[in-house]
């Protein structure tokens, strides 16, 4: 075989993987107007990972260390009360979710259990600091993405949940759960 | 007691013989020494005065065969002394040490373990060198003495008797100059010993020290004595050598004397020149024992010095009796313990315990509880015989606790500290330790059997520690024979009956799939050598090399090699310093340089202008690469496929390995047999185990053998999946070896592999295979987490009532309810005292206690 035929199939048979999460990024609400180098590195360092149905993606009390990007399947979030559990929201295809775990160390406050069998990526906060340490500036803009991402989320889960109340008990001024 | 000896009971009374007969050797050598100077006298006034010729050989002759006898005689003597020395030193170490480990634990709380150390080692050595010649050299060296200055006064009296006079002086002023650097040598001595325990304290404590980054001020606290030795010791040679000058001063008074007189007197005719010359050689070998009984002088000085030091350290009394005399067996005692009015006071303000009264019928459980300070341990350690009190009457059997020696001690009560020792060894040598300790006393007990010290592991909870060091030991091939079948049950039971649940957790050696998470060189040989960097090592051998070229994949992994070098650099050139940011490639960071160059030569060239050496070093990259991992490059279908496809020609061409033997997937029976492994071991050629499933994963862990594949997932198999298979394995009876595997763990020094818990669990096993009718708890679980606690509790419940005086400090007060008697003790006074059920009745302490706590009341 010539080596110019060998190169190609290298290249062409099968999608890489850096590419191919690099593209994915790239259109994420998060990193899309983020330089293109930087985006690249994020696809290099994160990691792809399967998770079969009812699977635990994030659990209540662990060390939030990692944000995670829903890239095909989905996820429901959720918490304990009395005892219970109560579904915050649904999560689709191109959701961020975890992504404040990016910025700060706190322990989780919500689980989030797979749907359905989905194919999540993960990027953890270590290299989030390091490849921000490199390009520190870019750092102001990615964190106020981050932050409107989840006051959007916030918005979200409110507005499921307060669906879910009988419209009697909703009064004005005080709360009513 | 030894403190008490003397330097001198040490030479008086040990090897008397040997130091005779150097004695006998040193005067029969004076005899050879005086010799030739009587030669010199008769050649220059005989031979070669009287011109003859004969006699001169025969003299000349007789002096060098008497010079270097004398010579002989001295060398022998020298190592005969040195032997005598250090035999001498074995003696006197041994039992110093005896007496050292027998002394109360006051002694070890105020003494330094550097004083110990450096008093032990370096110091006694010093004493040592001293001691073979203490008794012959001074003998030696006056008789020789004597004799030289007899001759000289034989040659001729007048210059005889003047030149002695000289000695007296030094007799003067030497002492003078000794008694400063005695002095000196002390505070020598003091200062190491400081320095030794400074650098105890800051390594014992090296964890505060580098927490709290005190580099700086553990430094100067070194400085000062380092600063403080140096001059000492200036101090030291000056004045040794002072010694040394002034004696050289008074020595050549003598010659000069000699010229003088001597010269005035042959002048005159009275004396010879033969004469004159030899009273010179004799008053030169006159200084020789002249400088040893100097010599002498100061090292036993120094010795004298150091030995006072040594001794003054442990000059404390062995309290107790340790050895009984031989008629008398060591006493079995049932445990009955009885306290009237204990106190006990470690100076003259600080009493820790006041008026401690109570009774233990044999058999029965005590909990002591109290606030902190309140003198519970040092109760536990009185009863132990650890302390000793100074009032009141403590008894063990109706014996009073000073009347039973260490050893009756030893038999009868087990103790369990809070924070326990574990010494350096296996796991196994720590279990053993009390029980050996009894049998090297010359108690003729058993040791426990394996399955007895299983069981033990079982009640404390050490098992599942145990199994999972055991997993993870690399065991020799020899004892990996003897498991093959039951490794290879366990592997059957992952890689089939478990085969979903381990899907994606583990990738298995399969021979017809390609496997992500090895390299690219581990899925070509689909093997293993021995000398583990495998692609490295394939990447400089020819025959691999050879192979790769005539089955057409050279070009393909040099391109493949020179893709990920590309993109690598290009993604990584502003990070090359973060060794992070190389975990998607195969490259190392100290490599980026080099292939940094590579690329940008072949950005201008083709890949046939490399050097041999790059051109391996691309090889190399490829072969690293592995495709789970490496993000940084992908590779097709058809090259995976290519590879897989190679296979069985590489292991059929090169390893000579039939892969059909491994496509079946049933495992059989066989591992390579270890003759064959052993020759190929000698031949030092890399061993080669494909992975096929009978095979046997040489230099791998247990754990990695069973999986018989690469982990992916390495959390889920330290928690569920490490469960599951457990189970199985278990239920098939495939654990006991892997106990005994883990029992051969080494803990490391002073147990540094284990864990705070895993220590206590170790230490009251080790307390519990001792069988003894009492046992003494000091918080001894309290590192341990709460389900550990409450087994190890109703172990000691269930198990030792009735059968075991128990003597429990408790902390957790939940745990108390199931003891037959509870003392609750405050500021070393007990303030309550009774059952469990009868002190909550009584709503006094205890009770308030409990309800503090919100712990329930039962």
């Amino acid at each position: 075989m010539s080596s110019s035929m060998k190169t190609e199939n290298l290249q062409n048979s099968t999608e890489c993987k850096l590419t191919c999460d690099f593209e994915i990024l790239r259109r994420s609400p998060v990193f899309s107007g983020i330089d293109t180098d930087v985006v690249k590195l994020f696809a290099y360092l994160a990691k792809r990972k399967k998770y079969k149905k009812d699977q635990a993606v994030i659990s209540l009390d662990a060390d939030a260390a990692e944000a995670f990007y829903l890239i095909s399947g989905s996820a429901r979030v959720s918490t304990l009360h009395d005892g219970k559990e109560c579904v915050l929201q649904g999560l689709g295809p191109g959701t961020f979710f975890g992504e404040l775990a990016l910025l700060a160390r706190f322990n989780w406050f919500f689980n989030v259990f797979a749907e359905e069998e989905s194919d999540i990526m993960i990027i953890t906060r270590e290299s989030f600091k390091k490849v921000l340490d490199n390009f520190p500036q870019h750092r102001e803009k990615l964190v106020e993405k981050i932050v409107q991402l989840r006051v959007e989320r916030l918005i979200d889960q409110t507005s499921f949940l307060l669906d879910k109340v009988p419209d009697n008990l909703l009064v004005e001024g005080s709360p009513s759960i | 007691m030894i403190t008490k000896k003397p330097l001198f009971y040490w030479i008086l009374t040990k090897y008397r013989g040997l130091q005779l007969f150097l004695l006998l050797l040193i005067v029969v050598s004076l005899f050879f020494k005086v010799y030739p100077l009587e030669m010199q006298r008769k050649i220059i006034n005989i031979a070669i005065n009287l011109k003859k010729l004969e006699l001169l050989y025969l003299y000349c002759s007789l002096y060098i065969g008497s010079v270097v006898l004398a010579g002989l005689i001295k060398y022998y003597i020298n190592v005969l002394q040195s032997v005598i020395g250090q035999k001498i030193l074995i003696h006197m170490r041994r039992q110093l040490y005896t007496h050292v480990l027998r002394m109360p634990l006051q002694f070890f709380h105020k003494t330094q373990a550097g004083i110990i150390i450096s008093a032990m080692t370096s110091e006694l050595n010093a004493v040592g060198n001293f001691l073979g010649g203490a008794l012959a050299i001074p003998v030696a060296s006056v008789l020789t003495f004597i004799t030289f200055l007899g001759y000289m006064i034989y040659l001729n009296p007048l210059l005889g008797v003047m030149t002695s006079l000289i000695y007296p002086f030094e007799f003067i002023v030497i002492p003078l100059l000794q008694k400063r650097y005695n002095i000196l040598n002390r505070k020598r001595v003091r200062t190491i010993r400081t320095m030794a325990n400074l650098v105890n304290e800051s390594v014992s404590g090296i964890h505060e020290v580098q927490s709290n980054s005190s580099f700086q001020l553990e430094q100067s606290k070194l400085n000062i004595f380092i600063k403080k030795l140096y001059k000492t010791m200036k101090g030291l040679f000056i004045f040794k050598y002072g010694i040394k000058f002034s004696n050289n001063f008074f020595q050549s008074l003598g010659p000069f004397l000699l010229f003088l007189v001597g010269g005035y007197l042959a002048i005159n005719g009275q004396f010879t020149i033969g004469a004159l010359v030899a009273f010179l050689s004799a008053y030169e070998k006159v200084y020789d024992p002249w400088k040893e009984i100097i010599m002498y002088y100061q090292d036993y000085q120094d010795a004298q010095v150091r030995y006072k030091q040594i001794m003054e350290t442990f000059d404390m009394p062995e309290e107790i009796l340790i050895d009984i005399p031989e008629n008398l067996e060591t006493k079995t005692l049932k445990g009955k313990i009885e306290a009237r009015d204990i106190g006990f006071q470690i100076s003259e303000d600080v009493r820790l315990l006041e008026e401690v009264s109570f009774d233990l019928e044999a058999g029965k459980h005590m909990a002591l509880i109290g606030f902190s300070g309140s003198g519970k341990s040092t109760l536990a350690n009185l009863i132990s015989q650890l302390l000793t009190h100074n009032e009141g009457t403590l008894k063990i059997d109706d014996y009073n606790i000073e009347e039973l020696s260490k050893l009756d001690i030893a038999r009868n009560l087990s103790t369990v500290s809070q924070h326990p020792f574990i010494f350096t060894g296996s796991v196994n040598d720590n279990l053993l330790y009390s029980c050996e300790a009894l049998r090297s006393a010359g108690k003729d007990i058993d040791l426990p059997e394996r399955d007895t010290v299983i069981d033990m592991v079982r009640g404390v909870g050490l098992e599942e520690d145990i199994i999972r060091w055991g997993f993870r030991s690399i065991i020799p091939l020899e004892k990996a024979r003897g498991l093959a079948d039951k490794i290879l049950s366990m592997r059957r039971i992952v890689h089939e009956t478990l085969r979903q649940e381990f899907e994606g957790v583990v990738e298995f050696y399969d021979a017809e799939a390609f496997l992500e998470y090895s390299n690219i060189a581990q899925n070509i040989i689909f093997g293993e050598y021995a000398d583990n960097n495998n692609s490295d090592y394939l990447a400089t051998r020819k025959r691999f090399k050879a192979f790769l070229h005539n089955h057409d994949l050279e070009e393909t992994l040099l391109q493949l090699g020179q893709n990920i070098a590309d993109t690598t650099v290009t993604l990584l050139r502003d990070m090359q310093q973060d060794e992070f940011f190389f975990q998607g490639s195969p490259m190392e960071p100290s490599e980026f340089d080099l292939y940094a160059g590579i690329v940008q030569k072949l950005k201008k060239s083709k890949t046939n202008t490399l050097s041999r050496k790059e051109k391996d070093d691309l090889l190399k990259l490829a072969l690293r690469y592995i495709p789970g991992k490496h993000k940084i490059f992908t590779i097709s279908e058809s090259l995976r496929q290519t590879i897989v496809d190679v296979r069985s020609t590489y292991l059929l061409n090169v390893e000579q390995i039939n892969i059909e033997q491994c496509k079946d997937g049933t495992i059989q029976q066989q591992i390579v047999p270890i003759k064959e492994m052993k020759e190929k071991e000698q031949k030092d050629e890399n061993i080669f185990t494909p992975y096929c499933s009978s095979q046997y994963l040489y230099n791998h862990t247990l754990l990695a053998n069973v999986l018989f594949g690469t982990v992916i997932d390495r959390d889920a198999i330290r928690t569920q999946l490490g469960e599951l298979a457990l189970d199985h394995f278990s239920k098939q009876g495939l654990l006991d070896e892997i106990i005994e595997i883990g029992l051969d763990f080494h803990v490391g020094s002073k147990g540094d592999n284990l864990s705070g818990g895993q220590k206590q669990k170790i230490a009251l096993a080790r307390a519990l295979l001792k069988k003894t009718p009492i046992l003494i708890l000091d918080e001894a679980t309290s590192g341990l987490d709460n389900s550990s606690q409450t087994k190890v509790q109703n172990y000691i419940s269930d198990t030792l009532k009735g059968t075991t005086t128990v003597v429990a400090v408790v902390h957790r007060l939940d745990m108390i309810s199931g003891y037959d008697h509870i003392i609750v003790m405050k500021a070393g006074k007990i303030v309550e005292s009774g059952t469990y059920d009868d002190l909550l009745a009584a709503k006094g302490v205890l009770y308030e206690l409990i309800n503090e706590n919100g712990e329930p009341a039962e």
